[in-house]
C-alpha cells in the first residue's frame, strides 16, 4: 500500500475519520483527557499494524518481536541490570534480524564466488519492507537510552507506536525516539490547521513523485537498460535525470509521510534540504536523507570514534561509515562501491579543509564548487542506479566514449531541471540576508480564495499528468 | 452567513475557476473533438468533421480532421476520387505527428513530386487493426472506393482464431462509447475529462498483448481462416478494379547489447506473407527497413521525446519510412505492369 494508491488514500481517509471521532465534545466530556490519547495512540498502532500487514500479515510478527526486544533492553538498561548484555540485546538483535533477511543471500553469494566454492544453498527469502527503517529506529531508541539522551519508557504502546507508526514504517525517515516519544505525551489529534499544513505537504510530495519522478523514471530505464544503444549526451542526460529522479521520489516520499503525520497531529523534520546546492560532499551528506546521515553519525560514526582517535582514524571511520551506509541501501556491490565513493569524497574534503587557505568564496567559486559537487554525486548515483557493475560500467563508458546512438532529448527531463531550478532560485529570493539557504514548503493559507484555486489546480494537474503504471518509491526496496 | 458556509462557497468557486484553467491547459495539451460512432461505416466511429485536436501526451502535434472526420491534410472529394486509400489503427490516423509528416501526406507529396499525382486518402482510426478493417471493409469500398490500391497497416501478423472466425462469418463487433453514448460524448467535450479518462483507463495497464500466436492451436485451421478473410478482401478490391498491398510495421525490442530484435515470431510473418503471396496481394515487411534505420542511423521508427523510447506509436521517423516503403512497392507493382 504505498502512499501513492489509490488504497492507501482511502486508508488514511478511514483512519483520519476515526481519529477525528476522538475530537468530539461529547466523547471530551465523557472521558479523561490521558484516556482518551491512550485511545487516540491504540488506534494509530492498530492503523500501522494493518497497514505493515497489507502486503504480507507475518512481517507484523517481526516488528512485534522487535519492538518486545527493543523495549525490554531499554527497561534494563535504565534500571542498570546487566547494561552491557541488554545493549547487546537491544543493538544485535535487530542487526542480526536485518542481515538474515537482508544480506544472507548476499554474503553467501559473495564468499562461495570469492573462494570459488560450489555452494548453492541461497535461501528464498523475502524481504520484509521497510526493515532497514524500522530496524535502525529500534536501535537508536536502545542507544540513547543507554546513552541517556532519552528516558526509557515503560509504555509499551508508546516504544510500538514509536517503532511502527505508518508514516515512516517503510521509508522512513528516521525519526529518533527523543524527538517523537515527547509528542506521544502531549495531546496530538487531527485538527482542522493541522489537516490544512499536512495535506499541502503531502500533495507537494505526491506531485514530485507521481508527476515528476515517476515520468523520469521511463527514460533512465530505458537508458539503464541498454546503454551502448545510446549517443553520449543521451545517456548523460540520464545519468543527470536520474539524480533528479531519486531525489524528488524519496524526497517526495518524505514529504508525503511528513504531510500525514502532520495531518494526524505530529511533527518530524525535514528529510532533504535542497542538496543539490550543496558545495561539497559533507554539506551534502547534511541536506540529504537528513535522518539517516545523522542516525549514521551518532549511531556508527561516533561509536567507531570519529574523530577522537587521530586524523588516520578519523578517514578511516568516515570510510566505514560510508561503505555501511552504501550497504544499509542494498545487498549489491554496487551499493558498497556508491557508499566507498562517497566515503572517499567525505575524505577528500577534509584533508582539503586542512590544507585549504582561509578566504571568503567568491560567488563564481560557490557556482563551480556546486556544479561539482552535484557532478560528483550524479556520477556515484550511476553505481546506485545500474542493477550491476557491468552496467554501470558501461554508461561511463558511453559518456566518456562519447560513443554515436540514439539521440532522445527527453522533455520530462527538462521540465524536471526546470522544476528543480526554480525550488532551489525561490528559497534563494526568499532568504533577505540569511546566510544559510534553506528549503520550505510552500503552504498556502486556504481561506484565501486564489490560494484555493492554486492548490486544487495543482491536484487536477496530478491527477492528469501523473504516470499511470505501477512505479513503487525507489528507496522501498531498501 | 457563517464562516464555515462562507468558506465552501469559497471553496466551490476555486474548484470551478481551477477546473476552467485545467480545461485551458487541457485544450493545448490533449484535447481532441467528440467521436461519431457507426453502425455500418467505414470505421467503427470517426472524429467530428474539421474538428481540431492536440496531442501532448506521447509527442507533440496538433492539427484538424477532415470533413469526413479523418486526418488528412487534404479533404476526400467524390468527383476527383482517389488513387490509393490507407486504412489501418491509430498508428496510421496519426496524431502524435504533425500532419504533414503522415504517412498519407508525405505519400501524397512523393506522387506529386514524381508526376503520378495520385491522390492518397488515410481513414486510419484509433483501435481499428487488421480485423475490424477487414469487417468494414465493404462499407469502405463503397464509401472510398479507390482507383488504384487499397494499403491495409498492420503492426501485428497474429490473431485470435475466435475473432477471425467471427470476421469469417461476418465481422467483429464495433466499437462503442464505453457509456452512455450523450454522457459520453458530453464530458469528452472538455478537455480535462479527456485527459482524466484517459489517465484511468491507463491506471495498472499490464499492456498485455491480446493476440495468441498460430502456433498454439491448429495451424491448418488458423491459416484457413486467415486466408479467407484475405481472399474476400482482395476480392474485393478486384471488383472496384484497384490492387490489394499489406504493409505490416513490427515493434522492436531495443536489447542490452545496443542491437535490436522484432518482436513478431519470423514464423509468423512467413505464414502470413505466403498467405498474401498465393492470393497475389503485395506484402510489405517493414522490418528490415526498420532495422537497417537503426543500425546505420540509430534511428527507431516507435517512441517521442516525452514518452518510452522505441515505444507506442509510429514517430516521424517511422512515418517517413512507410511512406518510402510504400511508394517504392507501388513503383515496382506499376514498372513491372
Amino acid at each position: 500500500m504505498i502512499f501513492s494508491s489509490f488504497a492507501f488514500i482511502g486508508f488514511f481517509i478511514i483512519v483520519l475519520a476515526v481519529l477525528s471521532l476522538t475530537n468530539w465534545k461529547r466523547v471530551n466530556e465523557r472521558i479523561k483527557k490521558s484516556k482518551i490519547i491512550k485511545v487516540r495512540h491504540v488506534l494509530i498502532l492498530v492503523a500501522s499494524y494493518i497497514y505493515y500487514g497489507w502486503a504480507d500479515w507475518r512481517f507484523c510478527f517481526l516488528l512485534l518481536v522487535l519492538t518486545g526486544t527493543a523495549y525490554l533492553s531499554a527497561i534494563k538498561i535504565s534500571r542498570g541490570e546487566q547494561v552491557k548484555f541488554y545493549l547487546l540485546l537491544g543493538v544485535m538483535c535487530p542487526i542480526l534480524i536485518l542481515c538474515f533477511f537482508k544480506y544472507y543471500n548476499f554474503f553467501l553469494e559473495s564468499i562461495t564466488s570469492l573462494f570459488n566454492i560450489q555452494y548453492s544453498s541461497s535461501l528464498e527469502i523475502l524481504l520484509p519492507l521497510g526493515i532497514s527503517f524500522y530496524t535502525f529506529k529500534a536501535i537508536s531508541y536502545v542507544m540513547d537510552v543507554y546513552r541517556k539522551k532519552t528516558k526509557a519508557s515503560d509504555s509499551f504502546l508508546k516504544i510500538s507506536l514509536y517503532i511502527s507508526f505508518f508514516p515512516q514504517l517503510l521509508a522512513g525517515p528516521i525519526v529518533k525516539a527523543n524527538d517523537f516519544l515527547p509528542q506521544l505525551e502531549e495531546e496530538r489529534n487531527v485538527s482542522l490547521k493541522n489537516f490544512e499544513i499536512g495535506v499541502q505537504i503531502f500533495v507537494f510530495g505526491l506531485f514530485k513523485k507521481i508527476v515528476i519522478a515517476d515520468h523520469l523514471s521511463v527514460f533512465i530505464n530505458d537508458v539503464y537498460g541498454s546503454p551502448s544503444a545510446f549517443h553520449g549526451s543521451t545517456v548523460l542526460l540520464a545519468v543527470l535525470s536520474y539524480s533528479i529522479q531519486i531525489y524528488f521520489d524519496f524526497s517526495g516520499y518524505s514529504d508525503m509521510a511528513i504531510g500525514c503525520a502532520k495531518m494526524m497531529g505530529y511533527d518530524f523534520n525535514r528529510n532533504f534540504n535542497m542538496p543539490y546546492i550543496s558545495r561539497n560532499v559533507t554539506e551534502f551528506w547534511k541536506r540529504w536523507h537528513i535522518s539517516l546521515s545523522s542516525w549514521l553519525q551518532e549511531y556508527l560514526y561516533y561509536s567507531l570514534g570519529g574523530n577522537r582517535k587521530g586524523e588516520g582514524r578519523r578517514y578511516v571511520n568516515l570510510l566505514i561509515t560510508m561503505l555501511l551506509g552504501g550497504l544499509w541501501h542494498g545487498a549489491g556491490w554496487n551499493f558498497v562501491i556508491w557508499g566507498g565513493l562517497h566515503g572517499i569524497g567525505l575524505c577528500v574534503h577534509k584533508l582539503y579543509l586542512r590544507f585549504r587557505r582561509k578566504e571568503r568564496v567568491s560567488s563564481l567559486g560557490n557556482l563551480v564548487s556546486i556544479l561539482s559537487t552535484f557532478v560528483f554525486v550524479s556520477i556515484c548515483w550511476i553505481f546506485f542506479r545500474a542493477e550491476s557493475f557491468i552496467v554501470a560500467k558501461d554508461v561511463l563508458r558511453q559518456i566518456f566514449v562519447w560513443d554515436s546512438g540514439i539521440i532522445q532529448p527527453y522533455t520530462w527531463s527538462f521540465i524536471a531541471v526546470i522544476s528543480l531550478l526554480i525550488a532551489t532560485i525561490v528559497p534563494y529570493v526568499r532568504r533577505s540576508g540569511e546566510k544559510d539557504i534553506n528549503g520550505f514548503y510552500p503552504i498556502l493559507n486556504l481561506n484565501r480564495f486564489w490560494s484555493l484555486v492554486v492548490f486544487l489546480f495543482t491536484i487536477g494537474m496530478i491527477l492528469g499528468l501523473a504516470y499511470t503504471n505501477s512505479n513503487p518509491f525507489i528507496y522501498f526496496q531498501f | 452567513m457563517s464562516s464555515a458556509s462562507r468558506w465552501w462557497i469559497k471553496f466551490i468557486s476555486a474548484g470551478i475557476v481551477a477546473f476552467l484553467l485545467l480545461n485551458l491547459f487541457c485544450l493545448f495539451y490533449n484535447n481532441y473533438p467528440t467521436r461519431t460512432y457507426l453502425d455500418n461505416g467505414s470505421t467503427d466511429y470517426k472524429w467530428k468533421s474539421n474538428g481540431k485536436y492536440s496531442q501532448g501526451t506521447e509527442g507533440f502535434a496538433w492539427g484538424k480532421f477532415d470533413s469526413n472526420g479523418y486526418n488528412n491534410l487534404c479533404d476526400y472529394n467524390k468527383s476527383d476520387g482517389i488513387d490509393v486509400l490507407l486504412v489501418g489503427s491509430s498508428h496510421l490516423q496519426a496524431v502524435h505527428v504533425m500532419q504533414d509528416k503522415n504517412v498519407g501526406s508525405l505519400l501524397n507529396e512523393k506522387f506529386k513530386e514524381s508526376g503520378q499525382g495520385y491522390h492518397v486518402y488515410n481513414i486510419g482510426i484509433g483501435g481499428q487493426d487488421f480485423l475490424h478493417c477487414a469487417s468494414n471493409f465493404n462499407s469502405t469500398m463503397k464509401e472510398f472506393p479507390p482507383r488504384k490500391y487499397v494499403v491495409f497497416e498492420i503492426d501485428s501478423v497474429t490473431y485470435p482464431m475466435d475473432e477471425l472466425k467471427k470476421v469469417s462469418e461476418g465481422g467483429v463487433d464495433r466499437m462503442k462509447p464505453a457509456g452512455e453514448e450523450d454522457l459520453a460524448a458530453m464530458l469528452s467535450k472538455l478537455p480535462y475529462f479527456q485527459l482524466v479518462y484517459r489517465q484511468w483507463q491507463y491506471v495498472g495497464d499490464s499492456k498485455e498483448d491480446g493476440s495468441s500466436s498460430p502456433q498454439e492451436i491448429d495451424k491448418r485451421e488458423y491459416a484457413f481462416y486467415l486466408g479467407s478473410i484475405l481472399e474476400r478482401l482482395d476480392a474485393e478490391c478486384r471488383n472496384i478494379g484497384c490492387d490489394m498491398i499489406i504493409i505490416f510495421h513490427p515493434h522492436l525490442l531495443l536489447k542490452y547489447d545496443g542491437t535490436v530484435e522484432p518482436l513478431t515470431d519470423e514464423l509468423d510473418v512467413e505464414l502470413f506473407r505466403e498467405l498474401c503471396r498465393d492470393r497475389n496481394i503485395t506484402f510489405i515487411d517493414m522490418t528490415k527497413s526498420y532495422v537497417v534505420a537503426y543500425e546505420e542511423e540509430h534511428i527507431l521508427p516507435y517512441g517521442f521525446c516525452n514518452s518510452g523510447v522505441g515505444q507506442g506509436h509510429i514517430n516521424e521517423e517511422g512515418h517517413r519510412l512507410m511512406a518510402e516503403e510504400i511508394f517504392s512497392s507501388i513503383r515496382d507493382i506499376e514498372g513491372g505492369k
